[in-house]
């Protein structure tokens, strides 16, 4: 496969939520070419064509859209989110962060570093498809890339 | 300028060439012909001559940067060696036409070039100039073959240019010598450098050599030029031959063809027409074409192709002549028939066609080579020309280059000329005035100068002399054959030239006097012959100083002083027989010695120093000094010495004259002690000439009369008047005196003030040796002053006997007075004699107090009236008393009355003499009454001090000399010390180092400030015990008083307290990190159970979705509800742990309080509740909310759930109606949501706010049971109260209140509120 031309990374640990997610995604037809990456550390060799990424990836050709959970293990989304939003070379990349919690100081936090979106998981199944497939869809198709 | 330039123009040379070698190499060995010729087309350089030229740089380079490395010219011979072997094998095989291989041993030459030869050899005149330029590298710097190096040089550089001229300008210049261009740029410039690295060779060259070489180029430029243009003339000439010969090749055959056309017309005209004046025509042509033919073969007789041409016209004129000739003479057989004999005239107008396109391709060939040979002509004139020119320009530019030279050297010449006639002007002036006199002389002996002082010194006048024999002039003949000898040697010596000879002779002057001379003969050459010049100086003052110097040394040596010369380190130089004599010691061991070592001086160094600073300053110095002899005697001397400078002024050394004075300096001696004597004695001593003029006048002198040394000496004596003595009177003393040699009289005398006074004057007649009267000695003393005392004495004594008569008076009235007071004084008094005791006087008084009568008490003794028990301490005490007793001394003692009552008596005891008795007068004091008052005091005070010394707290008093006076019991317990160890100790002998304690700050401040101070401190006791004390200082008169209270258990209890608090914090803190660490705790779990507790929910939630969309067609009816249970239940559990975190949330957020405003997010939230579906329409009652202070987030959530409640319990009401209003309950401000609902069982209110309590099935109202649990959390979190009221169906009733913001607008803000909403 082609990292170079991924649309929609997908960072999640999960693998349930992971395999909800992109059915959700796929079935609003937004995930030709979805990626999923199951923890943060191997997310941010992805990110910045590092570790195993190195060879077969262009940190210059980033994905349209980062979804990525907080929670996991490792590495966790608010540190890939942290690294990834600093870096001049990766930061105009749009990243909506999923959470199962509502806890005050992870969404402040992740709007702080620069998050696009923060989504927190509903139960309710219907609910995260909707957020997820609006969230896709307004980033990838309405939402004008930064110019490179 | 250009001596600093030279180094970086001889780099850039070398550069330069060596660039261009190395461009060839490069073209030779990549085969690109532009780098080996630099101009396309023309010659190109050969590779060896590349590679020699290369080196040729090296060595210019090597010998020029590093004239001083031996390896450096090592190499550079090595590479001249290289350059020369090419050079010389390339020419040797020009001469003797070999091929060595060396042409072609680096490189192969592949250019075919017409005027080559030999393939890659260079040209002769390269290989010429190579090898002369390495030769040159041998003998750079050596002035004899400067010559030649230049005109080898100038030659190359000649050439070179030459041939680059020819190279640009003339074509066709003999191939073998053409030079390439980088060649020639390189001969240039390597020859120039040559020449310019050797500057010093540069003089060597001539004016005229450089011109020289410069018309001899200018020459072989105009051999150059005439060798053209012959060259050239010659080329012009055989061409205009040739045209010439083409020319006439032209007319000819132009001849020719008009003969052969003259022929066919004529012939064919007599043929047809048979006329025969054509045929005279015909003959005449026929005849004459054969000659012209031979005509145009003689011109053309230069070329073979051109004879080749006339001999087929010539074939072809005879053809067409026979043809011709056999129509005739048929014609002329058939003469009128001709068409019986028809005459083929094709034949022969063929020949003639032939003829005219032979005679045409003949001219045609003519015209070219015309052509041809005019082009070259212009060409030769063009290139000849040009050469011309440029070579006419160097002329001239050799002749102008020629014409400055001589120019310069011109001016250059007049300059020196000029100069030389100034500087023989200038020797001529020194000749003249030079301070010797100055003989120049020829070989033999002649005179050919001498200068103005040889006429002085010698009477000879220059013209009398020049010519004649130096040796016959002015050698005296004594000495002749002497001189001759010595010149002999001079002018056999071969150095004379360059050192000259000095030497002192006798000469004879004109008048015949000999004359002692120091002559210094040089030679030098003039007009090539060898000439002398003697410098000479009269020396003969110089000899008759020196011979004086020598007799004065002489005189010196045998002086009686010692005469030393010291130098300037103070080594003896010179010693002479005098100083022999005085030291001791000998001249040979004397010189060279230090002289203060040898001969000591009793001077200090600081003498010395002075001795030789003042030497130093005014060059000479004279005094006194003692010196040890050789016999180690000390010997005073006079020394002067004088210093001896150079003629720079510098110290050379000094000379010092000394002389013994021993002898005299005691006399001296003793003189001044006597003259001292009469000088400092209080009589006056004058002494007077026998005229009567004053000689001595001595300080008595002077203090008697007045008048000082100055005034007098010189006067005489009796014009002074010195006493008041009438003239006869002076006449009869001075008669007297010359008859007694002696004199004496009591006189008085008169002062230089005028006061008189009373002198004794002796006098006396000094004689000399000889017995002679030679003065007179007056000896005056005044006795004014004794004859005063002896007036004044008696007055004393007169005075004297008047005193002791009035004392006598004074003391008989004083003796009444006492009497008096004695026998009238209100205390007891009496007298008793020391010895015996017995009382020998006593007053009434005393009498009366002791009940005595004066006779029995006067039979008494002092011991008598004291108590038996204390008389014999009276007796023993009594004794030693009396050593104590000095004037007076008091006691209380016990005295006895008649009666035998005790008193007691304070007694004064005075010590006095009575009737010359050593005795005691005693006045008693009755102090009895006094005594006992005093010891009930002290009975009073001892009560006091009992209670002080018995007190609790500690007291002491410490005096100001910091002594202890007063301690009491509960202090020494409190200190530890017994009280002998205190009392009368100070404080800080008895607790050291209490005075750098702060403690003793206020032992000073209250001891000198005289203030109370109240403390507790600690103190540290000698067996390391702590005592705390309560201390209270206190001014009292003996100095401070201090209480102290020993406070060490009540301190220690403190202590304790003041630990068990601080253990008690401690637990505290320890207890707040432990729920600070609970509470840490509690969030993580919380965090993790929102986030790992929801994810499986989520799992179940959304897999359940996915096989209901994927699989819900194929699901029977029961497996769909089965899913849906499983999905809803899941929900709830969800709904169920965000309930449950909510909760734990709200316990755990801190509070933030702002301003709520009530009424707006009431509004809000029944705005969101409203809209719900399946719901009937609320009847809303809201009234007037007042604003409070709370958490935003938190109170809202109490709102929401409150009003969520009340709708969703009022759901079952077709007509709901909801009512919020406020109330003030228990100083809070109260709210309440009231709705008529299902309501609920009062019995249960407690259970309402509880954790998961419901009064409702989850079937019939859903929800998760913390709603109300929040809500009661929330508000008492902010310090409220929650209740509810309300039955079964009959609705409920929620009410919460909340303090209000602040006191001060508690109030207020509810009335501002109320103000507000209406």
């Amino acid at each position: 496969m082609n990292y170079n031309t991924v649309d929609i990374l997908l960072v999640e640990d999960n693998p349930n939520d992971a395999e909800l997610s992109i059915r959700e995604i796929k079935k609003n037809n937004l995930a030709n070419n979805l990626y999923h990456i199951r923890d943060g550390a191997e997310a941010m060799d992805f990110i910045f064509a590092e570790g195993q990424y190195s060879e077969n990836r262009d940190i210059g050709s980033p994905p349209k859209l980062i979804i990525m959970d907080i929670k996991m293990p490792k590495v966790n989304g608010i540190e890939v989110l942290e690294r990834l939003k600093s870096d001049d070379r990766t930061k105009s990349t749009p990243v909506i962060m999923l959470s199962s919690s509502r806890e005050n100081p992870d969404i402040a936090k992740c709007y702080a570093l620069g998050a696009n979106s923060y989504i927190v998981k509903p139960l309710n199944f219907e609910g995260f498809s909707e957020a997820i497939r609006s969230l896709s869809f307004y980033w990838l198709m309405l939402n004008e890339p930064p110019v490179k | 300028m250009f001596k600093v330039k030279l180094p970086i123009l001889v780099m850039l040379s070398s550069i330069a060439c060596l660039v261009m070698s190395i461009t060839v190499m490069l073209g030779w060995i990549t085969n690109i012909e532009i780098l080996k010729a630099f101009i396309p087309g023309f010659v190109p350089a050969e590779f060896n001559l590349a590679f020699s030229v290369a080196l040729v740089s090296l060595v210019l380079i090597l010998k020029y940067f590093f004239p001083e490395n031996t390896r450096m010219q090592w190499v550079a011979s090595a590479l001249s060696i290289v350059v020369i072997m090419i050079a010389a094998i390339t020419l040797a095989e020009y001469l003797l036409q070999l091929q060595s291989g060396i042409d072609e041993l680096f490189v192969k030459d592949n250019t075919i070039i017409y005027s080559k030869y030999y393939p890659g050899r260079m040209s002769p005149i390269s290989a010429l100039c190579l090898l002369v330029l390495a030769a040159i590298s041998y003998v750079f710097h050596q002035r004899k073959y400067a010559v030649y190096q230049f005109y080898l040089l100038s030659a190359i550089a000649f050439l070179s240019l030459v041939m680059l001229i020819g190279l640009v300008f003339i074509t066709d210049i003999p191939a073998y010598i053409h030079m390439a261009i980088p060649e020639c740029l390189s001969f240039i410039i390597l020859s120039t450098a040559f020449w310019a690295i050797q500057p010093e060779l540069h003089k060597k060259i001539s004016f005229e050599r450089k011109t020289f070489a410069a018309l001899g180029a200018a020459m072989l430029l105009v051999v150059f030029i005439s060798t053209l243009s012959v060259y050239y003339s010659n080329m012009r000439n055989i061409t205009a031959a040739k045209i010439e010969a083409t020319n006439k090749i032209q007319e000819e055959a132009e001849k020719t063809l008009s003969l052969a056309e003259d022929i066919e017309t004529s012939g064919l005209a007599y043929v047809l027409t048979s006329d025969t004046s054509s045929l005279r025509y015909y003959d005449k042509a026929r005849d004459k074409i054969n000659i012209q033919i031979a005509r145009l073969w003689s011109v053309s007789s230069g070329s073979d192709s051109e004879r080749v041409w006339v001999d087929s016209l010539h074939f072809y004129v005879n053809k067409q002549i026979s043809i011709f000739q056999a129509g005739i003479a048929q014609r002329m057989k058939a003469n009128q028939r001709l068409k019986d004999y028809p005459f083929n005239s094709g034949a022969g107008i063929y020949y003639t066609n032939w003829i005219r396109e032979t005679i045409s391709q003949l001219q045609q060939r003519e015209d070219r080579l015309l052509s041809e040979q005019l082009n070259s002509n212009q060409k030769n004139i063009a290139s000849f020309n040009r050469a011309f020119f440029v070579f006419l320009s160097s002329v001239m530019l050799m002749l102008l280059v020629i014409i400055l030279t001589f120019r310069a050297n011109i001016i250059g010449r007049r300059k020196a000329e000029k100069l030389a006639s100034e500087s023989q002007d200038q020797v001529q002036i020194i000749f003249d005035s030079a301070p010797d006199a100055v003989i120049v002389f020829d070989g033999s002996g002649k005179i050919i100068q001498w200068n103005p002082k040889a006429v002085k010194l010698f009477g000879w006048k220059t013209e009398e002399v020049v010519g004649q024999s130096i040796l016959s002039l002015i050698v005296p003949e004594k000495y002749r054959d002497q001189y001759l000898l010595i010149w002999d040697k001079i002018t056999a010596d071969p150095d004379i030239k360059m050192k000259g000879y000095d030497t002192e002779i006798k000469v004879i002057n004109r008048e015949g006097a000999i004359i002692d001379i120091a002559i210094s003969i040089s030679e030098a050459s003039f007009k090539n012959e060898q000439i002398f010049i003697g410098f000479i100086r009269d020396i003969s003052e110089k000899l008759a100083v020196q011979q004086q110097l020598e007799s004065l040394s002489r005189q010196i040596d045998k002086a009686n002083d010692a005469i030393v010369s010291i130098d300037s380190n103070n080594k003896i130089i010179s010693w002479n027989e005098g100083a022999e004599k005085l030291y001791g010691y000998g001249k040979e061991v004397m010189i060279g010695q230090q002289i203060d070592e040898v001969l000591q001086t009793e001077m200090t160094d600081e003498g010395l120093k002075y001795l030789s600073m003042e030497l130093l300053e005014h060059d000479y110095w004279a005094g006194e000094l003692t010196r040890k002899t050789k016999s180690g005697k000390l010997i005073s001397i006079h020394s002067s010495k004088t210093t001896i400078r150079d003629s720079d002024g510098e110290i050379q050394g000094f000379v010092a004259v000394s002389y013994d004075i021993s002898y005299q300096k005691k006399l001296t001696a003793e003189v001044n002690h006597l003259a001292n004597i009469v000088a400092q004695t209080t009589e006056a001593i004058i002494s007077v000439g026998l005229d009567l003029r004053i000689i001595s006048w001595n300080k008595g002198a002077e203090n008697i009369f007045g008048y000082s040394q100055e005034e007098v000496i010189g006067k005489v004596v009796t014009d002074l008047e010195l006493f008041s003595m009438s003239e006869n009177e002076i006449n009869d003393s001075y008669v007297a005196l010359l008859k007694n040699l002696s004199w004496k009289a009591e006189l008085p005398a008169i002062h230089k003030d005028g006061n008189k006074f009373f002198g004794v004057i002796n006098s006396a007649i000094v004689k000399n040796e000889l017995g002679d009267n030679e003065s007179i000695v007056f000896i005056v003393n005044d006795i004014t002053e004794r004859k005063k005392l002896e007036q004044e004495l008696k007055q004393y004594s007169n005075d004297l006997e008047e005193k002791v008569r009035v004392r006598t008076m004074e003391i008989e009235r004083n003796e009444k007075k006492y009497r008096n007071i004695f026998e009238n004084s209100p205390l007891p008094m009496w007298i008793s004699d020391n010895n015996t005791l017995a009382f020998l006087d006593v007053n009434d008084m005393a009498l009366m107090k002791y009940g005595y009568t004066r006779e029995e008490f006067l039979s008494m003794t002092a011991a008598d009236i004291r108590p038996t028990e204390e008389r014999q301490k009276f007796l023993n005490q009594n004794l030693s008393y009396d050593l104590d007793i000095e004037n007076s001394n008091r006691g209380i003692w016990n005295h006895l009355k008649k009666d035998g009552t005790l008193m007691k008596m304070e007694v004064i005891v005075h010590k006095i003499m009575f009737d010359e008795i050593p005795c005691r007068m005693v006045l008693a004091n009755d102090v009895t009454d006094k005594i006992l008052a005093e010891q009930k005091m002290i009975a009073s005070e001892k009560q006091f001090r009992n209670t002080i010394d018995n007190m609790l707290e500690g007291a002491q008093i410490i005096g100001y000399d910091w002594k202890y006076i007063y301690v009491n019991d509960a202090f020494l317990k409190q200190t530890q010390f017994h009280k002998h160890e205190l009392v009368g100790y100070s404080l800080i002998e008895k607790f050291p180092g209490i005075e750098d304690a702060d403690i003793f700050q206020d032992y000073q401040r209250c001891m000198n400030e005289r203030m109370v101070i109240h403390k507790e401190t600690e103190f540290k006791f000698p067996d390391k015990q702590n005592s705390w004390l309560e201390l209270r200082f206190q001014p009292v008169p003996e100095g401070i008083f201090i209480l102290s209270v020993d406070i060490t258990a009540r301190k220690h209890a403190q202590f304790e307290i003041e630990k068990l608090n601080q253990e008690l914090e401690q637990k505290v803190s320890n207890r707040t990190d432990q729920l600070v660490a609970a509470n840490k705790e509690m969030e993580s779990f919380s965090y993790s159970v929102s986030h790992d507790l929801r994810a499986p929910l989520r799992g179940i939630i959304g897999f359940a979705n996915i096989l209901e969309e994927d699989f819900g067609p194929q699901m029977t009816m029961e497996a769909r509800r089965i899913l849906t249970v499983i999905k809803d239940n899941t929900s709830r559990m969800g709904q169920l742990i965000d309930d449950l975190l909510m909760f734990s949330r709200m316990g755990r957020n801190e509070i933030v309080k702002h301003k709520i405003n009530t009424r707006s997010m009431v509004s809000s939230i029944i705005e969101s509740v409203n809209n719900m579906e399946g719901q009937a329409p609320i009847n809303w009652n809201v009234h007037e909310l007042p604003n409070i202070e709370g958490d935003q987030a938190m109170i809202n959530q109490v709102w929401v759930n409150l009003i969520s409640n009340a709708v969703k319990y009022s759901k079952q009401n077709p007509n709901p109606c909801i009512e919020i209003g406020s109330l003030v309950h228990e100083g809070q401000i109260g709210f309440f949501v009231k709705d008529n609902g299902v309501g609920f069982d009062i019995k249960y209110v407690d259970k309402l706010f509880s954790v998961f309590q419901r009064l409702h099935g989850s079937h019939e109202f859903e929800g998760t049971g913390i709603g109300l649990a929040i809500v009661e959390k929330i508000v008492t979190k902010h310090g409220g109260k929650v209740w509810a009221s309300g039955g079964l169906n009959k609705g409920a009733m929620f009410f919460f209140s909340l303090p209000p913001a602040g006191n001060q607008i508690k109030s207020t803000s509810i009335m501002e509120n109320i103000n507000q909403s209406r």
